[in-house]
């Protein structure tokens, strides 16, 4: 069963180019463009990994989480938050909300393969 | 007298003043009495005496006149007995008068020929007074009398002028007199009467004083009232409740009603003020409390500003980053120039974002928005961690660095920015020397600081020396402005331009200090410090501020 990840951010340009990324890692890739469409979407799919923006319209990256983690049937699914404000405050309130990895925008593209990999590889 | 009140203390003195003036009356005016009733008395009793001997003259006339001896009483010539009958009724009715205990009639020669109520042993005296005066006498059981002697005189107004015809009255009115009298009054008697009087006299004055101890009792209380209701009402004032008057008194025309009136207007005026104090209190504290919001609001918005700008910037470069990254990564060989351009779009996309990375935490230290997390930190630790960073970086251009004489030193402050000084001062080291030279990184304990070495108090002191080209001497001060090593430095060595500039506003933020030593040619030194935790401010607990 290949492993699904689902990747939410408003951006189009990066939400493109990271599923450009996990195709070539051959792992199905399921999009939203919001939080709620994320949140809608993580649970009806139930994905191995959610990468998570938190800047985002509807609800933000940090609520999308905590609903996830609070919910038992959504809590396992593997949480990197995405973030483009690069302040240790904010990382904090990410791991706060139940996330379980952060990564910092600009990332390359060989970094997030490298998580793909140890991740679901 | 500390715990007598002023209404006692008043009633008091004026009693006492009431009591010694009434004893004193009472003591004059009893003795008055004694003297004016005893004047009285004197006067009664003589002129009762007189008008008896005027009714009776001629009874003594008749029968006291004659000297009669004890042959020629005994011969029983004359009736004596009649006489004597006679002069004994006479002397009865003067004794029956006001005042008069006895009465003794005496013949010329002195013998008693009649009495009325004498002590027995008070009736044969000798005749020793002169007429018309006053003598005290004790009979056997100790009774005191008063005694007025009186001569009892032939001649007189009560004598009709037929007998004075029929005795002819050949010898002169002055020189003849029938007999001598004595009348006693009781002194027993005088003095009942007078403790009469003079008991109506005391009981008077005690009332009277008694009266006047109530009257200036009930003055006292109008005085004093009004004045310890002031007090009670001055003591509620002073806990705060600045609605109180005081009440009684208020409409007294004397010193204790204008005193009173102008408590109470001291007290309006006072509440006046403080309502007007509070009201000025109130206002200033919500100016405050506006001025403090606004504040509050003008560091969330700078801060939401500055995040906002790093998220704005950031957001393209991630894109950018991607889809070089991307491009590189895809699978069909591209020309060398293209993979050498990709590479440079990627690594300048670093550049840019640690550019801006250090532009937006300038521009937090200088709005004083950045989030501190100061805690109870070890210095040695944070060098350590430095070197362990860039040591690769150091390998790279074969440069030993050297961390020798690394003391533990406690120091109240945020590790992840004093971390970052640090690293940037080592990174420049390393940055500055040239291929096989030394870094060498200390941290020591100092009391001076600054380039003059001034006085600072007990501090830890962190060093780095690199072997480099130097700073020149009018450089010195100027290192930590933003940009302006980046005018300077040679085009290989990267940096944003910022990091000595974003160091000092850290260091000056933990009341530290920053500086660099340097001759041209033969390297540069940077120190900074930061007060050391001493055990004046261990006490203190450690507080992660927001």
């Amino acid at each position: 069963v290949p492993k699904k990840v689902l990747v939410a951010d408003d951006e189009e340009y990066i939400l493109d180019a990271i599923v450009e990324i996990i195709k070539q890692e051959n792992f199905v890739t399921l999009t939203a463009a919001n939080g709620a469409e994320a949140l809608k979407l993580a649970r009806t799919e139930v994905p191995d990994l959610l990468l998570l923006d938190i800047m985002m319209p509807e609800k933000s990256g940090f609520e999308v989480c905590r609903e996830l983690k609070s919910d038992p049937a959504t809590k396992g699914i593997y949480i990197i938050l995405l973030t483009a404000m690069g302040q240790q405050r904010d990382e904090e309130r990410g791991y706060e909300s139940g996330a379980d990895e952060y990564m910092t925008k600009p990332f390359s593209p060989r970094d997030l393969k490298n998580k793909l990999r140890e991740l679901l590889g | 007298m500390r715990r007598v009140g002023i209404s006692a203390k008043l009633v008091l003195g004026t009693a006492c003043i009431l009591i010694l003036l009434g004893l004193a009356v009472t003591w004059y005016s009893v003795s008055q009495l004694g003297v004016l009733l005893r004047q009285q008395m004197e006067e009664r009793v003589q002129a009762q005496a007189n008008n008896w001997i005027e009714q009776n003259r001629l009874s003594f006339t008749l029968f006291l006149d004659i000297a009669v001896d004890e042959e020629t009483r005994d011969s029983g010539a004359i009736d004596f007995v009649d006489e004597q009958e006679t002069l004994h009724r006479v002397a009865e009715q003067l004794q029956e008068k006001e005042w008069i205990a006895y009465v003794i009639l005496l013949d010329q020669s002195g013998n008693v020929r009649a009495s009325a109520g004498p002590p027995e042993d008070l009736v044969e005296r000798p005749l020793q007074a002169e007429t018309g005066s006053w003598d005290e006498y004790r009979d056997a059981q100790g009774n005191s009398y008063f005694e007025l002697t009186m001569q009892i005189s032939a001649s007189g107004t009560g004598m009709s002028s037929d007998l004075e015809a029929v005795f002819g009255a050949s010898q002169s009115a002055e020189e003849t007199y029938l007999g001598w009298l004595r009348v006693g009054v009781d002194r027993e008697e005088f003095d009942r009467r007078l403790d009469t009087f003079a008991n109506r006299n005391i009981g008077l004055a005690a009332v009277l004083v008694a009266l006047a101890v109530l009257l200036s009792f009930l003055f006292a209380g109008r005085i004093v009232t009004p004045i310890t209701e002031m007090g009670r009402i001055a003591t509620q004032i002073a806990r705060g409740d600045l609605s109180r008057r005081v009440k009684r008194g208020a409409d007294l025309q004397d010193e204790v009603g204008e005193l009173v009136r102008n408590f109470n207007t001291m007290a309006g005026e006072i509440s006046l003020l403080k309502t007007g104090l509070e009201k000025k209190v109130q206002e200033r504290t919500r100016e405050l409390e506006e001025a403090n919001r606004k504040l509050e609001e003008r560091d969330r918005l700078r801060s939401v500003f500055v995040s906002t700008v790093s998220h704005e910037f950031r957001t393209p470069l991630t894109s950018i980053k991607l889809y070089a990254g991307n491009l590189l990564d895809a699978a069909d060989p591209r020309p060398e120039k293209v993979r050498r351009s990709l590479e440079i779009i990627d690594e300048e996309t670093d550049r840019l974002t640690r550019l801006i990375d250090d532009v937006l935490d300038m521009r937090r230290l200088e709005l004083d928005v950045v989030d501190w997390r100061m805690a109870d930190t070890d210095l040695e630790e944070l060098v350590r961690k430095s070197t362990e960073l860039l040591n690769p970086q150091a390998a790279k251009k074969a440069i030993e660095l050297r961390a020798s004489e690394l003391e533990h030193q406690r120091v109240h402050a945020d590790p992840d920015w004093i971390q970052r000084v640090i690293n940037n001062l080592i990174g420049n080291a390393i940055k500055f020397s040239g291929q096989g030279s030394r870094v060498e990184v200390a941290l020591a304990r100092t009391s001076t600081a600054g380039p003059g070495r001034r006085k600072c108090g007990e501090c830890a002191l962190v060093r780095v020396a690199d072997s480099g080209p130097g700073i020149p001497e009018e450089d010195l001060s100027r290192v930590f402005e933003p940009f302006y090593l980046a005018k300077r430095r040679p085009s290989k060595v990267a940096g944003t331009g910022l990091g000595l500039a974003i160091s000092r506003e850290v260091v000056s933020h933990h009341k530290g200090e920053i500086w660099a030593e340097s001759r041209e040619g033969s390297g540069s030194t940077f120190y900074f410090t930061l007060p050391l935790v001493t055990s004046s401010n261990l006490g203190e607990p450690v507080v992660v501020s927001e």
